[in-house]
C-alpha cells in the first residue's frame, strides 16, 4: 500500500485509489472526486468562532446574513480537515483536484519529492 | 492619437520577454567563468544602493516606508532585476518601459529618445495598477547606443482625485482619479522640466512640495542606477552587457520552471468574494483555478465577476503584478526579480471582469480588489505546494487593514496629503506548516518596507497617537495561528481635517486560513466624533486605548460611529477619533491541536480573549494556570460535538443550496 501525503490531513492511497485521513487512517471518498463529498459537513455562524463585543450592525465578526463558516470534518475522527466561508447557498469548492496518473508516475521515477507512507 | 484597446492588447503581449536576438546569445555564451557570479551581484548591489537613495530623497509616507521599486531593464524593456520594496512592479514595471520604446523609438511619434531624459507615467492602463503608482524611466546610453533603461517607482498618497488620498471611494470612473499621465518626457539633456514640473504639481494642488519633491526623488534613483550601468559598461564593455542581460533572464526563467517542475500536476482552486465597490455594498466574487502541468502554469481566473460601477476594479496585467506579489517572497525568494520569472505563467482573464476592466472604469482602488487575488494565490499555492514542499505552505496575510488618507494643513502651515500607513504596514503573516504567523510583520503587498514611525506621522501637528498596538482575536485561529494585525487609534489635534479610510471585508472575510485554519475576522470602520479625549489627556485622566476595551468601556465620551471599513471623505474636527485596524493572517490546521501552552501565552500576551481560548480552542484556564485534564475532556468533547453536527455532503447541499444571501454574487 502507497498512501501519498497531499495535505495535513488527507492522504491519497493509491492501491485503493481513496482520499483517506491521515488522522484516523479512515477512508474518505474516490481520490478523483472531492475529498469534501467524503466529509461530515457543517454550516456554523460566523458568532460561533469570531467574537464581538460590540452590538452594531458592523461588527468584530462575519455577518451571518451575508456567509457562513462550512466545516468539514472527517466522519470517523471529527478532525477538521478545511473550512470556507461562504456567502450563503454558494457551491462548495473543489479545491483539490491531483493528476493521479501523473502521480503514480512520479512515484515510480528514481528520485521524487514527495512523503510517502508504506 | 491614445488608443485605449490597442494598448490593452498590446500590454497582453509585452507581459512576456522579447525574443533573444542572435547577438544576445552570442555575448551570452562568451561571457567568461566568474563573470556572471560577480557582474549580476554587483548589479544587483546597484539596485540596492539606488533604491537607499531614493527612499532618502523622498517625503511621502509610503516612499519613506520603503513601498517602492528600482528596476533595471534591458535595451528591449524586458526587467534583468530589481530591489524591491514592492514586487508589485516586479511583474510590470516593463510595460511602460516597452510603451515608450513601441511609441518613440519603433513608432512614428515626433518625440525621440536621446541621452538625458527621462519619462514619466502615472497611467495605469500603460502600467503600474493605478494613477498613484508614479513611474520615471531613463534610457541608459553608452557611446550614443541604448543599452539599457533604469526605473523608479512608488506610490504617490496624493492624485488631485475627487476625494484626497488618491483612492477616492466614491470614484466611478476614470475621470474621478485626477492626474493620469501617459508617459511624458519630464527631463531632457538630465534636466527636469520646469514647465512639467509645475504641470504636475497644479495637479497636486493638496499637496504640492511633497510632489515636487518626490518626483525628483524618483528621477534621483534612476540617474543613480544609470551612472553605475554606466561604470560597469566600461568596466567589461557593452557586449558583455547585453550578454549578462540576457543570461540573466534565461536564467530567472530555467530556475522558475525547474522550481515548478518538482511540485505535483493538477488543479488547485480558490474563491474569494469583495462585499464592496468602494462606494456601496455589493457581493462580487474572484475565482482561481491554477493548473500546474509539467514546467509551467495556467491561472484562469474564469467565474470572477463582472466589473464593477466602483473603484474596485483592475487592468488585466494586475493579475500578474499581484501573483507576483505572492510567488517572489515566498516560493521563488531565491530567484531574480526579472521578467524571465513569470514566463512560465499564462492567464485566463475574462474581458469585462473585475480582472480586466475597460478603459473608461475606475480601477483607483484596485490594490483592495488585488488583496482577494493574493488571498486566492496564497490558499491554491498552498494546496499545490504542501505534498512537495510544506515548508512553502502558508495561510494568507491579513487582507482587510483598513489604511486611509488624510489631508490637512501642518504646523507650519504647509498643505499636507498622506496616509494612515500604520496599519497596512503592520499586517499579520498568514500561519506557516510549522509556527504561527508573524506579528504586525509588515505589508504584504512590500515585504521589505517598514512602518512609519509615530514622529514622523505627529510630527504634522494634526493628530495626536493615543495607540499603535497588536489588536486581538481578529486574526486567524488554527494549529498554528495567523500572525496578529494591529490598531491605531488618533485623535484630531488640529482641525478641520479630511480623511478617508480604505479596506473591505466588513461583512464576509476573504483572507482565507487552510487546512481547517480559520479566517481573520470582519472588521468595522470606527471612528468617535466629538470626543472629550483632548480634555482627559490634559487633565491626566487615564482611559482606555485598546479598542475592543475603548468601544465597550466608554470611558471617553462622543458619538461612536461603526460602518464599513472603507469609509468616503468627511471632515473631522478637533478632538474626534479615528481609528484604523488590522486584521491578521489566516490560521493554519485545525485549532484543537493548538498546543494548550500556546493559547495561554497567547491569553497572557491579550492577543486572544478568555471567550476565544475557551469556544475556539477548547483550553480550560483556571486562575491563569491550564488544566490540561479538563482540556482534553473539552477536546474530546467538541470533537463528538462535530460528528453530531456534520451531516453527509448530499444533505448538507441540499439544505445549503436552497439558501441566498441578501445580495446576490455578480455573476456575468
Amino acid at each position: 500500500m502507497v498512501s501519498v501525503e497531499i495535505t495535513p490531513y488527507l492522504d491519497i492511497n493509491l492501491d485503493s485509489e481513496m482520499w483517506v485521513c491521515s488522522t484516523c487512517d479512515g477512508d474518505l471518498v474516490a481520490c478523483d472526486s472531492n475529498y469534501k463529498i467524503g466529509c461530515a459537513v457543517a454550516e456554523r455562524d460566523p458568532s460561533e468562532v469570531h467574537h464581538s463585543e460590540i452590538d452594531s450592525d458592523y461588527k468584530f465578526a462575519p455577518d451571518s446574513n451575508w456567509c457562513k463558516i462550512i466545516e468539514f470534518y472527517c466522519p470517523h475522527c471529527g478532525v477538521m480537515i478545511e473550512n470556507e466561508y461562504l456567502p450563503l447557498g454558494h457551491p462548495i469548492t473543489h479545491d483539490i483536484d491531483i493528476d493521479i496518473d501523473k502521480l503514480r508516475k512520479k512515484i515510480s521515477g528514481n528520485s521524487h519529492n514527495l512523503r510517502v507512507k508504506p | 492619437m491614445l488608443d485605449y484597446a490597442a494598448i490593452q492588447v498590446s500590454m497582453k503581449g509585452w507581459m512576456q520577454t522579447e525574443p533573444a536576438t542572435k547577438k544576445e546569445l552570442e555575448y551570452a555564451a562568451k561571457i567568461p567563468p566568474g563573470m556572471y557570479e560577480v557582474y549580476s551581484n554587483k548589479l544587483d548591489v546597484a539596485l540596492d544602493e539606488a533604491r537607499t537613495v531614493f527612499v532618502r530623497t523622498g517625503v511621502s509616507s509610503l516612499l519613506r516606508s520603503g513601498d517602492l521599486v528600482v528596476g533595471l531593464h534591458n535595451a528591449k524593456g524586458d526587467l534583468v532585476t530589481a530591489s524591491c520594496g514592492t514586487y508589485i512592479h516586479a511583474a510590470i514595471a516593463q510595460l511602460p518601459v516597452k510603451y515608450i520604446i513601441d511609441l518613440h523609438i519603433n513608432g512614428n511619434s515626433n518625440v525621440k529618445v536621446r541621452p538625458g531624459d527621462i519619462f514619466y507615467t502615472n497611467e495605469a492602463l500603460v502600467g503600474g495598477l493605478h494613477n498613484p503608482d508614479q513611474i520615471a524611466i531613463m534610457p541608459i546610453f553608452f557611446e550614443n547606443e541604448l543599452i539599457a533603461w533604469s526605473s523608479a517607482a512608488v506610490h504617490q498618497p496624493e492624485t488631485g482625485a475627487i476625494e484626497p488620498g488618491g483612492m477616492p471611494q466614491t470614484a466611478t470612473s476614470r475621470h474621478d482619479e485626477g492626474m493620469r499621465l501617459t508617459p511624458i518626457k519630464i527631463a531632457e539633456n538630465y534636466e527636469i522640466r520646469d514647465d512639467l514640473m509645475d504641470m504636475m504639481v497644479n495637479f497636486i494642488s493638496r499637496a504640492p512640495l511633497m510632489q515636487e519633491i518626490d518626483v525628483r526623488a524618483r528621477c534621483t534613483a534612476t540617474d543613480k542606477l544609470r551612472h553605475r550601468v554606466l561604470e560597469l559598461a566600461q568596466e567589461i564593455g557593452p557586449e558583455h552587457l547585453h550578454g549578462l542581460f540576457r543570461k540573466m533572464i534565461d536564467a530567472a526563467e530555467s530556475g522558475a520552471r525547474a522550481r515548478i517542475s518538482s511540485w505535483t500536476d493538477g488543479v488547485y482552486k480558490s474563491v474569494a468574494f469583495v462585499d464592496t465597490t468602494g462606494k456601496d455594498e455589493t457581493l462580487l466574487k474572484v475565482a482561481l483555478s491554477v493548473h500546474k502541468k509539467g514546467d509551467s502554469i495556467h491561472l484562469d481566473f474564469t467565474g470572477t465577476s463582472p466589473e464593477c460601477d466602483g473603484s474596485y476594479n483592475t487592468y488585466g496585467h494586475g493579475v500578474a503584478a499581484f501573483l507576483a506579489t505572492y510567488l517572489y517572497p515566498y516560493v521563488f525568494y531565491d530567484l531574480p526579480v526579472s521578467t524571465g520569472t513569470l514566463v512560465p505563467f499564462t492567464f485566463e482573464v475574462p474581458d469585462g471582469s473585475l480582472l480586466n476592466a475597460g478603459p473608461e472604469k475606475s480601477v483607483c482602488n484596485c490594490v483592495y480588489l488585488g488583496r482577494s487575488v493574493i488571498s486566492l494565490c496564497f490558499d491554491a499555492f498552498t494546496r499545490l505546494l504542501y505534498s512537495t514542499d510544506p515548508a512553502r505552505a502558508v495561510a494568507a496575510p491579513s487582507a482587510h487593514s483598513g489604511g486611509g488618507s488624510f489631508k490637512g494643513t501642518n504646523s507650519i502651515g504647509t498643505k499636507v496629503a498622506d496616509g494612515f500607513s500604520f496599519t497596512l504596514n503592520t499586517d499579520g503573516q498568514g500561519a506557516r506548516h510549522d509556527k504561527d504567523g508573524m506579528n504586525a510583520h509588515g505589508f504584504f503587498y512590500s515585504p521589505w518596507g517598514k512602518t512609519n514611525n509615530l514622529e514622523d506621522f505627529e510630527e504634522h501637528g494634526i493628530f495626536l497617537g493615543l495607540t499603535r498596538r497588536h489588536f486581538n482575536d481578529a486574526h486567524g485561529f488554527g494549529k498554528y495561528r495567523g500572525g496578529v494585525g494591529t490598531q491605531n487609534v488618533n485623535v484630531v489635534l488640529s482641525g478641520p481635517v479630511e480623511v478617508t479610510s480604505r479596506g473591505k471585508g466588513s461583512r464576509i472575510p476573504h483572507d482565507n486560513g487552510v487546512f481547517g485554519g480559520y479566517a481573520s475576522t470582519s472588521l468595522p470602520g470606527i471612528s468617535i466624533i466629538g470626543s472629550n479625549a483632548l480634555d482627559l489627556l490634559k487633565n491626566g485622566i487615564d482611559f482606555p486605548v485598546s479598542v475592543r476595551e475603548m468601544v465597550v468601556d466608554k470611558s471617553i465620551s462622543g458619538d461612536y460611529r461603526f460602518e464599513r471599513i472603507n469609509r468616503s471623505n468627511r471632515t473631522l474636527e478637533t478632538g474626534d477619533i479615528w481609528i484604523t485596524l488590522s486584521s491578521g493572517g489566516g490560521g493554519f490546521g485545525d485549532s484543537l491541536e493548538r498546543d494548550p501552552a500556546d493559547v495561554l501565552s497567547d491569553l497572557n500576551k491579550r492577543l486572544i480573549s478568555e471567550w476565544t481560548a475557551k469556544n475556539v480552542y477548547h483550553v480550560c484556564i483556571r486562575d491563569g494556570v491550564l488544566d490540561l485534564n479538563e482540556t482534553s475532556k473539552l477536546r474530546t468533547a467538541e470533537l463528538q460535538s462535530r460528528l453530531s453536527r456534520g451531516t453527509a455532503y448530499g444533505t448538507f447541499s441540499n439544505t445549503w443550496s436552497k439558501q441566498s444571501p441578501p445580495i446576490p454574487v455578480s455573476t456575468f
